[in-house]
């Protein structure tokens, strides 16, 4: 019964629109920052390094390269303060977690890209717009 | 009204409306409802009698049957008076369901309950003091205890009221000021910000902030 009340009020804050992708892959997050009153839309993209489960409190780690620096970026997969997540490509990578990326620079940190469904996301892609 | 008795039922997070994850405790108010009332004709002060949580009239004594049976209401687990003013208790009848709807989101409230009890505790968990400075240098057996407790001929004791190891917890304790995240009236569920004194399924007293009720008081008074 105390089970069922928390789960009745996390059910709430589910967001319903989550986009599925897996670690590995290339995303665009469109985040919606507040600048004084206005909100506008900013992208981050780069490879998913990291899913951390648990209802509206899953998250996932993003990882980009930024002017030769890593960025690293969690995100609230519930969270009602992004606008879309776009997959941008699936990667081919033999771990749940790639915090080896995190070693690596340069060519040797690009994750391989799995052939078939890099068409198949350019399709839906198309489809979309 | 001054307030609603609810049970904790637990903590998780949830997002608020900027899209921020904040904590909340789930505090079940569902079966609140009017079993008395005290009026200054009869009692000389004016309260509300709250009762909450369901219970099998074979557990209840005779004369508790007989307060409820009195009253015409079904009978309760756990009851409580609030004091209200005369007016405000006019708004009431013995039998009514209490919502809650009485908090609006946004509102501060007060929670009061027993804390999770920790036995006989030492002065590190009781007091937070700060234990022993150095593990090594010849220090031994010493890591957690209190240290000094007094000075030496003058005053020759040790001050009362010295905070030294002793049982700790399961005392009364009142949380000020926490913010009503959400209120669900269906179920209801009164979700605040943060921690709530007690363990899960504890048994918690919510009432307006008496703070906020402080400062609206003396704005009034200077007009």
């Amino acid at each position: 019964m105390r089970r069922d009340l928390i789960q009745h009020v996390e059910s709430k804050y589910l967001r319903q629109d989550v986009t599925s992708f897996r670690t590995g892959d290339s995303v665009r997050v469109h985040w919606k920052v507040k600048e004084g009153e206005k909100e506008r839309v900013q992208a981050f993209e780069g490879v998913v390094i990291r899913k951390k489960k648990g209802q509206h409190r899953a998250t996932f780690t993003v990882r980009k390269m930024s002017f030769g620096v890593g960025v690293e970026r969690i995100f609230p997969l519930h969270s009602p303060r992004y606008e879309k997540i776009e997959v941008l490509t699936h990667g081919d990578v033999n771990r749940n977690r790639l915090f080896y990326l995190r070693g690596l620079k340069g060519k040797a940190s690009r994750v391989a890209v799995q052939e078939d469904t890099e068409a198949k996301a350019a399709a839906k892609s198309s489809k979309g717009a | 009204m001054k307030g609603l008795i609810g049970k904790k039922i637990g903590m998780t997070q949830v997002f608020n409306d900027e899209g921020n994850l904040v904590p909340v405790t789930v505090i079940d108010v569902n079966t609140c409802q009017v079993m008395g009332k005290r009026t200054p004709e009869k009692d000389q002060y004016s309260a509300v009698t709250l009762g909450f949580g369901e219970v099998r009239e074979k557990v209840l004594t005779q004369p508790v049957r007989g307060f409820f049976k009195k009253n015409n209401a079904a009978p309760r687990r756990h009851l409580k008076e609030f004091r209200v003013s005369p007016e405000e208790a006019a708004g009431f009848n013995v039998g009514d369901a209490v919502k809650a709807d009485m908090f609006a989101k946004g509102q501060l409230v007060d929670i009061t309950g027993i804390t999770k009890g920790r036995g006989f505790s030492g002065v590190m968990r009781r007091w937070s003091f700060k234990g022993s400075q150095t593990k090594t240098h010849g220090t031994h057996e010493y890591q957690r205890h209190p240290g000094a407790i007094g000075q030496r001929k003058t005053p020759g004791r040790t001050y009362p009221n010295k905070k030294m190891p002793g049982h700790y917890g399961v005392e009364q304790v009142t949380t000020q000021n926490l913010s009503v995240v959400a209120v669900d009236v269906e179920k209801g569920l009164v979700l605040v910000k943060g921690a709530v004194p007690g363990h899960n399924d504890a048994i918690v007293y919510v009432r307006p902030s008496i703070k906020v009720a402080m400062r609206e008081q003396h704005k009034a008074a200077r007009g």
